[in-house]
């Protein structure tokens, strides 16, 4: 039986901080998405599905963070017979978590507001809602680096 | 502060977006403005969101009220999801300061105008219009009864009823800075309704030769146009006034306004050109995403509507010509 050192306790916390600024940045943009989407619901109910759609897009990065959350997880076998982990490694993988934590945590309000502006063009245009998305994604395009960067991080480190 | 705003006004401007989607567009405007008459105008109102309206009356001539009635209707939705509800109240002072003109002229002189049926105090003023003048401080909310009283105080003093116009003018604009000290957006639209209110007081004072000192009383405070040099300018000739008032940034307005003044003698062109000038300032509205200026945008869209649905139902019931009419209708915000 390994016991749960330093190094250990360092990776949960990089698992503990990839989940959850994610996870909080997620909630507070798909937070403002869905309080304009009610706003044009109430007027214009038959938009639901659009609005929706948009709403779903600052929800990625809570997705991401949980994702690499799990590879931490699985990496020090948390679940299943832990591995030894030493202090510098466990320091490692907190490092790595980090790219997503901070980007994912960050981009989606930013994405949140784009999507949300995204809703006011298709209250107006619904015809153009694949441009709302675009608008969207491409903030979309900077969670997915921080994502990358810490598969990638881990994957060396682990 | 950013996402303060965000907080705030997520849902309403979420809202004012979709209910804009209903406001007339130019072609339905086009298609009103070149209508036979006013009946085929009313024809077209019913496909729209006056459509109800439309329905409840017998002739286009009582028309004009149920407009109002529309626009009390719009006022109250408005109110109900505004994150400030007291906005909307900045927006319905006018009214109030109207059926208070009304009331107050209706005592003092005997003039006689028709009151609004919108507004803070639109349910008071009729009873009021038939007691005693010294009820009428009594039974106003506090701000209105403060106003009434200074302007009382001051008409017993001149004798003037033109101070009743004046004063009440500027107890108004006083109230209107109070609701919208929190907003740039709002203070600038102010202003420039101040600078019209002055522009107009200054060149209909010219006209009927009144006093320095009734000037000095009767021009607002707080416009881009300070008060000290509008005075100074009314030493001069009316031709010397437009010339110095052209300095300002409503140079085109004003070269273009006193034009068709000294052509016929109104000012009703001056005021068509200054709503097009407060309407373009609106526009900005459009590409703010979250805060007070699209809602605010939506309250003006729909005065700007009722308006204009009114200056084409006149028009056409006293037949004149589309072309004429075209030119005195406002640019629509949408």
């Amino acid at each position: 039986m390994v016991e749960i050192g330093l190094g250990l306790a360092l990776a949960t916390l990089g698992a503990a901080l990839a989940v959850a600024l994610p996870g909080t940045g997620s909630a507070i943009g798909t937070r403002i998405v869905g309080q304009a989407g009610a706003g044009v619901a109430t007027e214009s109910p038959e938009k639901f599905g659009m609005i929706l759609l948009l709403q779903a897009l600052p929800g990625t990065q809570g997705i991401y963070g949980l994702l690499t959350g799990f590879i931490v997880i699985m990496g020090t076998g948390l679940l299943s017979g832990l591995q030894p982990v030493g202090a510098e490694q466990g320091l490692a993988i907190l490092f790595a978590c980090l790219p997503v934590a901070i980007a994912g945590g960050l981009s989606a309000p930013a994405q949140g507001m784009v999507a949300a502006a995204g809703v006011s063009l298709i209250a107006k245009r619904p015809e153009e809602v694949g441009k709302a998305i675009i608008f969207a994604a491409m903030v979309e395009t900077f969670a997915v680096f921080g994502l990358l960067a810490s598969i990638l991080l881990l994957n060396g480190v682990l | 502060m950013e996402s303060k705003a965000v907080n705030k006004y997520a849902y309403s401007v979420g809202r004012v977006r979709a209910l804009e989607t209903k406001l007339l567009d130019r072609d339905k405007i086009e298609k009103m403005i070149d209508a036979e008459d006013a009946e085929a105008v009313l024809h077209i109102l019913s496909e729209t969101e006056y459509g109800d309206r439309v329905a409840e009356v017998k002739s286009a001539e009582e028309f004009e009220e149920t407009l109002y009635r529309y626009l009390k209707r719009k006022y109250a939705v408005i109110k109900s999801f505004y994150p400030d509800p007291e906005l909307v109240d900045l927006f319905t002072l006018k009214y109030d300061f109207h059926n208070l003109k009304v009331l107050l002229k209706s005592k003092l002189s005997d003039q006689r105008a028709t009151l609004i049926d919108l507004g803070a105090i639109a349910d008071v003023v009729p009873e009021l219009m038939k007691g005693d003048i010294s009820e009428i401080s009594k039974k106003l909310p506090e701000s209105y009864a403060r106003a009434v009283e200074r302007v009382l105080g001051e008409f017993n003093i001149s004798k003037d009823p033109q101070i009743i116009d004046a004063g009440l003018d500027a107890e108004m604009f006083n109230l209107m800075f109070e609701f919208a000290s929190k907003s740039e957006f709002l203070l600038k639209l102010l202003q420039m309704h101040i600078d019209l209110a002055n522009i107009k007081i200054l060149i209909r004072s010219k006209k009927l030769g009144k006093s320095k000192k009734f000037l000095e009383y009767a021009l607002l405070e707080r416009g881009g146009l300070p008060k000290d040099v509008l005075l100074k300018m009314y030493d001069g000739s009316l031709d010397t006034m437009t010339s110095e008032l052209c300095k300002s940034e409503y140079e085109e307005i004003i070269a273009d306004g006193a034009e068709h003044y000294k052509k016929d003698g109104s000012l009703l062109w001056l005021e068509k050109l200054f709503d097009d000038f407060i309407a373009e300032h609106v526009k900005k509205a459009k590409y703010i995403t979250f805060g007070l200026e699209p809602l605010v945008g939506y309250i003006i869209a729909n005065e700007n509507e009722v308006k204009l649905i009114r200056t084409i139902l006149i028009g056409k019931l006293n037949e004149i010509p589309s072309e004429q009419i075209k030119k005195m209708v406002r640019e629509g915000y949408v």
